[in-house]
């Protein structure tokens, strides 16, 4: 009975640790993405009808209110720096326990790196420690990240510990995200010169690398699971011919799975202006993203079975964000 | 497996389960397992040596006790199990260092990885048979519960230098489950890791970032860095060390005490007596009294008393042992020259000590005042510090420069601390956790058994105190990967 006694303290204390635990950890996170993930969170359940997961690419390439201004579509980009296309199947089973969208658009862009997760440590990190679904995070956590790391993507706080003396009080009231994901860059980033790719026959294609091949096919089932259709996209880049390879080895999965796959490399109707209308080599600006949004939108359109939920009294907000959206960026 | 790794926190909280689980016979052998999977870790080479040495052990333990049960000394298995251990030690940790030290650059090298915790566990077996050879314990039948003893983990990578007599009956028992054994060994555990994490690993940043570019710091500044060392070095293997005795407690098993509050000693003999107690009491008992009673230092005293007098024939014997004793001091914390300076340093100051105890008795005052214990301390604590120049630095060159830029640069000259890689923050942790630490030392100096005083407060307080050191643990400590907060700046794709 003693005994009992003893081990009840000592689970009492260990759940109060826990909380407690919990508590520093959420206080001690870096907060730089949290805005953006925090947003998609805020979303009524069940409110959005696309999908859009993802690299940056989407984030910089596709603007949901966009989309919205011209279709009434209401999207979202669930999409995260350097974001593979395992790291993507793990956002899209976290973001499928909260809305239920009719179409998934995957971006394949980085279909040619073979691994698991994207070497950038702290983009992992700004994905996995804000994701809500605890059994998702825990199943990305095992299957993603090498043993050797696990403690610090299970445990934040292992991390972010030394972060104590850098957490303000404006960390915890920054403004909302309006943009839907979205990330939005004017002008041009002066670090590279960007010229229009030389495309190789688009014919032309590389073998699939056996990791992004296995999650595309897990992606397409768990969307098939769950009511929704699939696109994969892969968007304008200026890459050499190795990338260009494996964007056209997506034809033959996209093929083989009934897929349909917009590879905007050869859209020659998008008329794209890679000089003006790119941030970077791998980036779209504002300029660029609102003409690939618009192309988009109307492929959606036409293609899909997708509400056109303007002047909805649920979405009244959309129209607000846009109008600050518009104001702020255009 | 670290003591402060996650590892050793999940692989602890498994075996003391397991422990409790399982009926008390087979708690020993529970552990025994744990103690090689434990080892094992460290790497699969390491557990070859270690059960090799280990079999050599006890069945040299069982010849001397047969031999003497058949009324002969025994001595032969007794040079033979200590020869082969302190071969051992010697071709894996000291070959390269005196080959390449009598031969220069042509001297053979041998590339044999050094098992975790050799000169540990080494010593505690020459210990062993030592005692089996003097009768102070019996020779262990069980080869099992010898290597259980043995390789114990909580003592085997880092001490203390235990005493087969003292810990394996308590460890054979296996312990019946005791809430004040467990709380007590938690609440220790606790305090070791404050020790490592909080202030030995902060401190550690000042002190590395001072003696990797000593050019850039000049005067008391180096001083400080020497004095940080000083309270990392202590904060370091002190919470190691209550880490190890915390682990052992829990399991009903006390191992030797290695810390009496070493700063607080007033000569350098009493620091000696107070500081790492179970190695110095190891090299009194196994090498210091065994050269004294050896038949050479003996006759040597005879000679000596005939010629000189009492004095010297009660002096120099011991003045040799003690040369002895310091010079493998020195060795045994590793082969590295300064090292060896370091020994040889503490052996003139001890032996000086000792001869000049008869005048500092005369002069000493009658009633010794707060000032004159004071004084003595600091004192001890300089020469101390004076010798962690030694002990810290890779080369005898890089000691001198230490030394030359605390003695030689003008206050003003050099970088400040920040330089080294401590700032505000840094500094707001450490002086509450330093005078904490000290608080805690003032108790322990004056007899206060703090745990049992924190075990009987009311349990609101009590959580409140574990969870308050607890988060100081997780928040302050130094470990993790660390972060940077411009690689999280959402830009480089």
């Amino acid at each position: 009975m003693k005994k009992i006694r003893f081990l009840l303290r000592i689970a009492a204390f260990f759940l109060l640790f826990c909380l407690l635990l919990y508590g520093a950890d959420r206080l001690l996170v870096d907060r730089t993405a949290a805005p953006r993930t925090e947003s998609f969170y805020a979303e009524p359940k069940d409110s959005i009808d696309v999908l859009l997961i993802g690299s940056s690419r989407i984030m910089c390439g596709i603007y949901p209110l966009l989309l919205w201004e011209r279709e009434g579509i209401a999207a979202f980009d669930c999409a995260g720096s350097a974001q593979v296309i395992a790291q993507s199947y793990f956002q899209l089973r976290d973001a499928l326990n909260y809305q239920s969208p009719r179409l998934v658009i995957v971006d394949v862009s980085t279909v040619a790196n073979g691994n698991v997760y994207t070497g950038t440590e702290s983009f992992v990190h700004t994905q996995l420690d804000h994701m809500r679904s605890p059994l998702v995070r825990l199943s990305a956590i095992f299957t993603l990240i090498p043993r050797k790391d696990r403690v610090e993507y299970l445990f934040p706080i292992v991390k972010y510990h030394t972060r104590w003396s850098e957490v303000r009080a404006e960390d915890f009231n920054m403004p909302p995200d309006i943009c839907r994901g979205a990330v939005v860059y004017t002008g041009f980033s002066e670090k590279e010169e960007v010229l229009p790719p030389e495309l190789i026959p688009r014919a032309e294609a590389g073998e699939l690398h056996d990791i992004p091949e296995q999650y595309l096919r897990k992606t397409v089932e768990l969307c098939r699971k769950a009511g929704a259709e699939v696109l994969f996209v892969n968007l304008p880049c200026v890459r050499d011919g190795e990338y260009q390879r494996a964007y056209n080895a997506v034809d033959a999965l996209a093929e083989e799975l009934g897929v349909p796959y917009i590879n905007y490399l050869y859209e020659d109707s998008l008329g794209l202006d890679y000089e003006k209308e790119m941030f970077d080599t791998a980036h779209l600006n504002s300029a660029g993203a609102e003409k690939l949004t618009a192309a988009l939108g109307s492929y959606i359109r036409e293609n899909y079975d997708i509400p056109d939920r303007r002047g909805d009294a649920a979405y009244s907000r959309w129209d607000a964000d846009l109008a600050e959206f518009r104001q702020k960026y255009y | 497996m670290s003591f402060t790794s996650f590892r050793f926190l999940c692989f602890f909280a498994a075996v003391l389960a397991a422990y409790f689980v399982l009926p008390r016979r087979a708690r020993p052998w529970m552990l025994l397992c744990a103690s090689v999977g434990f080892y094992a870790a460290a790497g699969l080479a390491g557990l070859l040596w270690l059960g090799g040495l280990s079999l050599a052990g006890w069945l040299s333990a069982r010849g001397i006790a047969k031999a003497q049960a058949e009324g002969r000394s025994g001595r032969r298995f007794l040079i033979l199990g200590v020869g082969l251990h302190l071969g051992l030690l010697f071709l894996l940790k000291y070959f390269n260092f005196f080959a390449g030290g009598l031969l220069g650059e042509s001297a053979p090298a041998l590339s044999l990885a050094v098992p975790a915790g050799l000169s540990f566990f080494v010593f505690m077996a020459v210990g062993y048979l030592t005692d089996v050879y003097r009768g102070i314990c019996p020779a262990e039948e069980n080869y099992g519960r010898y290597l259980a003893w043995l390789c114990f983990f909580p003592h085997i990578l880092q001490g203390p230098i235990d005493r087969y007599a003292d810990t394996a009956p308590a460890l054979f028992a296996g312990s019946v489950f005791d809430e004040r054994h467990v709380l007590r060994g938690l609440w220790r555990i606790l305090w070791g890791f404050l020790q490592k994490l909080v202030i030995a690993d902060r401190l550690g940043i000042l002190v590395s970032g001072v003696w990797a570019e000593p050019e850039n710091f000049a005067g008391w500044r180096v001083a400080a860095a020497v004095v940080c060392y000083a309270l990392q070095i202590y904060a370091d293997f002190a919470g190691y060390t209550d880490i190890a005795l915390g682990a052992a407690e829990i399991f009903g098993v006390r191992l030797a005490e290695n810390f009496d509050t070493p700063y607080f000693s007033r000569s350098v003999p009493e620091f000696w007596r107070r500081w790492h107690m179970t190695l110095g009491a190891w090299f009194k008992d196994y090498l210091f009294f065994s050269l004294q009673r050896s038949r050479s230092f003996r006759q040597m005293g005879k000679k000596l008393k005939a010629r000189f007098g009492k004095t010297a024939a009660k002096n120099l014997p011991a003045a040799l042992a003690l040369a002895a004793v310091w010079l493998f001091t020195g060795l045994w914390h590793g082969a590295r020259l300064t090292y060896v300076v370091w020994g040889v340093y503490y052996g003139v100051l001890i032996i000086i000590s000792m001869l000049c105890e008869p005048l500092v008795a005369r002069l000493r005052p009658k009633k010794e005042g707060i000032l004159w214990n004071a004084f003595r301390m600091a004192r001890t604590f300089a020469l101390v510090c004076l010798g962690y120049v030694l002990f810290r630095s890779a080369t005898l060159a890089e000691a001198g420069i230490i030394l030359s830029r605390i003695f030689t640069a003008t206050f003003a000259a050099g970088k400040g601390f920040s330089a080294a890689g401590i700032g505000r923050a840094d500094i707001l942790i450490l002086a509450p956790a330093l005078l904490l630490r000290l608080a805690v030392s003032i108790c322990h100096a004056k007899g206060i058994d703090l745990r049992e005083k924190v075990m009987e407060r009311a349990l609101p307080l009590r959580w409140g105190i574990a969870l308050v050191l607890l988060f100081a643990v997780i928040i302050f400590g130094i470990y993790g990967p660390g972060y940077d907060a411009a690689s999280f700046i959402y830009f480089e794709f």
